[in-house]
Order: structure tokens, then C-alpha cells, then sequence
């Protein structure tokens, strides 16, 4: 167990580095961070200086060593529009996207698992058939209409929710109600096909003999085996969660990482870029290592060894 | 003789596929006493697991329908009864150990966990005030789980197939039920172990008087096991009878044909027999007697008329224009 841990933390730090290795690079390529950062009429000898600053005149691969030797005492380097270490203006912004991510991805739960159980209990009955429609229009509405959609309807005609803001609870339910619909629909789909499958086996045949309550069957027997594919998928979508902040967050002006990280490509803000991609990567692989976790919770016949 | 533990009368079950209606079980009557163990016995696909599954009314849905006839058992019509009843009746009045013991169990719960339940939902004093954890290993400890105080906590893959079957059997009989219907139970296990378990199974049935549906083509567990047989074809019982009029004077050339096709020692290294053909579509039946297209003694009444059922030897009965009646204790001939 404690080998499996380690194994798959090295193998997370390395997805990490990998990570890191692709942003820095891809953030160089977008063009002269100094030119943003000065008026369109300045003196070249400026731009130079602003580059020598920063240390933007070095080659590629001293500015990589640099950065790395620097990332891993937790030095992203400065941010060059807040002034503040890049490291500090993410992390001060990771609480905001945890919690939109989080909320997300229980929204998805909460309302696949139900609807997908539902739908395979009596599939090509009536509520199967609304599972389908939900989970169409799920997959067929892209994040960002959806999240236009819902200000639209909920803040600007019915007043029931703001249009944008971090604060109460009522400011989180639009963003994660968006954020975890594409998912939700997804989610809805697997359940019902991993119930389908489920119920379908001898066990449950079994259980029924043994007098069983349906309800009792449904809810212990079936959905339990029906949650080892669904949990897999969760790990899965949990980067859609992370990923998809960038747009929900941008469009609800949610002050998270995903909306700093656009804000900061806007202005060539490589260190605050490097630091949120950064960031993101980490959660993403922490995030998967507790999926792999949670199977042996899950199932007995996982091994870690 | 007593009143029967349970009495089948005209029992139809039907699927309704995309295809059209296969009527899986078509008519079909016989009864089982207490203590008895009674064979059903067929080809696959004959209609013999449905038969199983009609008694406990676990057809699959939403295809399968339970279209007509009446299933007494212990004084009620269990195809009258309301869900909630059927509850109470299914694994403590009457039980089953299905086919695969690799499938039959939750494999993400705990053995002890999926014995306990039969007495979770069947709550009843046993005078002794014993806890389920001591009735759960209790049971296990008599189907011959070793070390069942401490197995309870592991789980179905940590058991060998043999071990999952005695499960089975301990969830079968953990509640005392009256009748155990078991579903081809040693299909699916090593030959030694087969054998064991059909020790075992004996056992319990004498040790609490079970009476037993035996579903099976195994004709010689069948001859091993059982008193009585029932002989399904094509979701009809073609022939009915004690054991071992059955195994030596069958009446039924489909039972004959089943009987010649059993290996027996000594026998001359020659290919064995075989029935002839497949076993039928069951959306394609053929008019007439459903047998007739294999039947060696087919004649043209049996490809028009459904054939009658006649009396043979004590209490057994076959399906059949021409039988074969010379083991029959009142042959027809002796009426001229």
C-alpha cells in the first residue's frame, strides 16, 4: 500500500514536470512579454531593459533551468502585473476554484447517480426516456451557452441568483450548476449503462431469491458495483471540473485560478501562467491518485501490491 | 398420499421478445411432496430454469410474463400474491442455489455480510436468542466452510468455486425453507467437487427434511439424487415418473433418447447416441407434437395433433401418441 502510494506520487511528479515543461514552452512561443508591458512608442533600449529584468534575454533552456530550480523551492517568480509572487496571487485563488470544482462535481453526482439508477431500473419506461433527453441536452449544450443561458434566465429575468461574484451560497449556484452540467450528462449515461449491466447478473438474481427488498437490491447491491466505472469516470471528468473553471469561472467572473490563468495569458504573465497551470496539474493528480484510492474502499478484489 | 408441498397446475410462461412470443413454459403440472427430491430434466434452452424462476416469480422483466395457471404452496396461490408477500416467501419458505457460484455472489460484500441477509429480511426467533453473526457462522460452519468464524469478513474471491457453492447453500438453507430449488448447482465445479457437494446437498435434505426441485441434464446425478423425475421438452413436460421406472423403462422416446445418450461402464468404445437434430426454435414450433421432427417413431398424427397425456407406472404420466408403456404396471393391452 505505502509502495503503491509512493510509486504513484513519483509518477504524478513526473506528469507534473511534464506539465510544467510544455507550459513554459508554450508561453514563450506567444509572443514578447516585454512589449505588453510598455507604452507602443517607448525607447527599444526600454523593451531591453524590461527583458534583462526579468531575465528574458537569457536562451530557452538557461530561463527553464532557471525556472525549475526556482518552481521547486516554490518560486514561480513574480508576477509582472500584481507585483506579488506568482505562487501567492494562484494559491490565494485556489480555495475560490476548489470550491466551484468541488460543488460541480457533487451537482453532477447528486443528479446522475439518482436519474441513472432510475433510468436502469425500468429501461425504455418514461423516466428512461427523460434520462435521455437530460443527458442529450447535457452533451449537446456547450459550457460557455449554458452558462450565458442561466444569467440570462436565473439573474437577469427571474432574479433568483446574482450574475457574477464570489460570496454567499447564492453566488455558487450558477457557476457549479454549469460547470457540472456537461458532466452530469456524461455521468447519467454511465450509470445507467454500469446499472444496466449490474443488474443484469446472478447476484442480483440472488439477492431477489434471498427476499431481498427491490429497493434494498437496487441501492446496496447493484449501485455499489455500478460505482466502480462511475468512480473511474469521476477521476476522469474531475479534469473537465479543474479545466472547465477557466470558462465558468471567466464568464461568472468567479476570482479563481482558471479566470487568473486567462487573465494573466492576456498579459503575458508567464510566471502566474506557469504557477496556475502549475497548480491545476497538482490537484489533477492528487485528485486521481484518491480515485485510485477509493477503489480499494470500493472493491475488495482491488490490490495494492 | 399427503398433500403435496407445492402443486404446479397449467403453468404458462411466456417471453415477449422483439422476434415474437417464446413459450418458455407451456402448461406444465406436477407436484413435489415433503422430503421429496424431485429431477426436472431437459436439454438447455427446454424450459427448465424458467420453470425455476416461474416458482419464485423472479421472471426476467420486462420480457418475461407468467400468462396463466396457479402455483399452490403451502396453501396459497403464489401467483395471486402481492410482491410484499412474495418477499416474505422467497429465501425463507422457499430457496435456490443458482447454476455459478463465481457469479452468484456480491463480489464487494463480504460473505458473512450476503449470508446474514436471509436472516435480516426473515427475522425469526430460533428459541435460542442466538445474534446473526452466530447464526451466519453457524450456517457456514455446517455447509463445511472452514474456519468460518473468521471467513465471514472475506469476500467471495478469496473463496474457491467449491467454497462459493457451499456459500450458496448456506444462504439457501439458512432460513429453513421448505423447498430448495437448485439450478444445475454442480455445473460449474471440478468433478471431485461436484460430488462433494452433492453429498453435502443430500444431507441437508435429510437433515431438514427439504423437498428439493433438482433442474439438471446430468442423468446421472439425476439417478443418484433424486425419487422422482420430470422430463421437459420444448416448454412442455413430456414424461413424468419415479426414478428408477424412469431410468429402465422410459416411456417417452425423447426420455429413451436422453437415457441411451448417458455413458455407462463397460460399454463398447463406440460413439454414443444421439438425438437426432436440434432442439427447437421456440418461435418456430412445429405443429403437432413439438418432438415429432426428431422422433424416430413419428407417424402423421404426430405432425398435426398435439399428442395426449397418458398414465404410466405408479403416478407418472408421459405426452405421447405411441409411448412406450411395457414398464407401465396396468399396460394398455391388458384392458383387451
Amino acid at each position: 500500500m505505502e509502495r503503491y502510494i509512493l510509486s504513484r506520487v513519483l509518477q504524478g511528479i513526473f506528469a507534473i514536470w511534464g506539465v510544467s515543461l510544455i507550459i513554459f514552452l508554450a508561453v514563450r512561443v506567444t509572443g514578447d512579454a516585454a512589449a505588453l508591458m510598455i507604452p507602443q512608442d517607448a525607447d527599444p533600449s526600454e523593451a531591453a531593459f524590461i527583458r534583462q529584468l526579468y531575465g528574458l534575454d537569457q536562451p530557452l533552456h538557461i530561463q527553464y533551468w532557471v525556472f525549475l530550480g526556482n518552481a521547486v523551492r516554490g518560486d514561480f517568480g513574480r508576477s509582472y502585473r500584481w507585483h506579488d509572487p506568482a505562487l501567492k496571487v494562484v494559491l490565494d485563488r485556489v480555495p475560490a476554484t476548489l470550491q466551484l470544482a468541488v460543488s460541480a462535481a457533487l451537482v453532477s453526482i447528486l443528479i446522475a447517480l439518482p436519474i441513472g439508477v432510475m433510468s436502469a431500473v425500468r429501461p425504455g419506461g418514461w423516466f428512461d426516456t427523460f434520462g435521455k433527453v437530460f443527458a442529450l441536452m447535457g452533451q449537446s449544450m456547450p459550457t460557455f451557452w449554458v452558462g450565458i443561458l442561466a444569467i440570462l434566465i436565473f439573474s437577469v429575468q427571474l432574479r433568483w441568483f446574482p450574475t457574477s461574484g464570489r460570496g454567499g451560497l447564492q453566488n455558487l449556484v450558477l457557476p457549479a450548476f454549469t460547470l457540472g452540467w456537461a458532466s452530469t450528462a456524461a455521468l447519467t449515461r454511465l450509470t445507467r449503462s454500469a446499472m444496466l449491466d449490474v443488474m443484469d447478473s446472478d447476484f442480483i438474481k440472488m439477492a431477489r431469491i434471498k427476499g431481498v427488498p427491490e429497493r434494498w437490491v437496487i441501492w446496496k447491491h447493484a449501485l455499489k458495483n455500478a460505482a466502480i466505472p462511475v468512480v473511474t469516470i469521476l477521476g476522469v471528468q474531475w479534469a473537465q471540473f479543474l479545466g472547465g473553471s477557466v470558462i465558468v469561472e471567466t464568464i461568472f467572473a468567479w476570482p479563481g485560478v482558471g479566470r487568473t490563468i486567462v487573465e494573466a495569458l492576456n498579459n503575458r504573465d508567464y510566471a502566474v501562467v506557469q504557477a496556475g497551470t502549475f497548480m491545476i496539474s497538482i490537484l489533477f493528480v492528487t485528485a486521481n491518485l484518491i480515485v485510485d484510492l477509493l477503489y480499494g474502499v470500493i472493491d475488495p478484489r482491488v490490490r495494492y501490491d | 398420499m399427503t398433500e403435496p408441498l407445492i402443486q404446479i397446475r397449467d403453468l404458462r410462461t411466456y417471453l415477449y421478445t422483439r422476434r415474437g412470443v417464446v413459450k418458455a413454459v407451456d402448461g406444465i403440472s406436477f407436484d413435489i411432496h415433503e422430503g421429496e427430491i424431485v429431477g426436472l430434466v431437459g436439454e438447455s434452452g427446454s424450459g427448465k430454469t424458467m420453470t425455476s424462476l416461474s416458482i419464485l416469480q423472479l421472471v426476467p422483466q420486462p420480457a418475461g410474463r407468467i400468462v396463466g395457471g396457479s402455483i399452490m404452496f403451502e396453501g396459497e396461490d403464489l401467483l395471486t400474491l402481492p410482491e410484499s408477500r412474495l418477499q416474505e416467501i422467497r429465501g425463507e419458505r422457499i430457496s435456490m442455489i443458482l447454476q455459478d457460484p463465481l457469479t452468484a455472489l456480491n463480489p464487494v460484500y463480504s460473505i458473512g455480510n450476503q449470508v446474514a441477509e436471509p436472516f435480516q429480511f426473515h427475522p425469526k426467533e430460533d428459541g435460542r436468542g442466538a445474534t446473526i453473526r452466530n447464526r451466519v457462522v453457524e450456517v457456514l460452519q455446517r455447509v463445511g466452510i472452514p474456519a468460518a468464524e473468521t471467513r465471514v469478513k472475506d469476500f467471495p474471491h478469496q473463496f474457491s468455486g467449491g467454497m462459493r457453492q457451499r456459500v450458496c447453500a448456506a444462504i439457501a438453507i439458512a432460513p429453513r425453507p421448505r423447498l430448495l430449488i437448485a439450478d444445475e448447482p454442480t455445473t460449474a465445479l471440478d468433478v471431485t467437487i461436484q460430488a462433494q457437494f452433492l453429498r453435502l446437498l443430500k444431507q441437508l435434505q435429510q437433515e431438514f427434511n427439504l423437498a428439493v426441485l433438482y433442474i439438471t441434464h446430468d442423468l446421472g446425478v439425476v439417478a443418484r439424487l433424486c425419487n422422482r423425475v420430470v422430463v421437459m421438452y420444448a416448454g412442455k413436460i413430456v414424461e413424468t415418473g419415479d426414478v428408477t421406472r424412469i431410468y429402465k423403462q422410459p416411456a417417452h422416446p425423447y426420455t429413451q433418447g436422453l437415457m441411451q445418450s448417458v455413458p455407462r461402464l463397460g460399454m463398447k468404445r463406440e460413439r454414443l447416441f444421439q438425438i437426432q437434430g436440434q432442439p427447437p426454435d421456440f418461435l418456430d414450433l412445429p405443429q403437432g407434437c413439438p418432438f415429432w421432427p426428431r422422433c424416430p417413431q413419428a407417424q402423421d398424427v404426430c405432425k398435426v395433433e398435439e399428442p395426449p397425456v397418458a398414465a404410466v407406472g405408479t403416478a407418472g404420466t408421459v405426452r405421447c401418441w405411441f409411448p412406450d408403456l411395457t414398464g407401465a404396471t396396468q399396460p394398455v393391452s391388458s384392458a383387451v
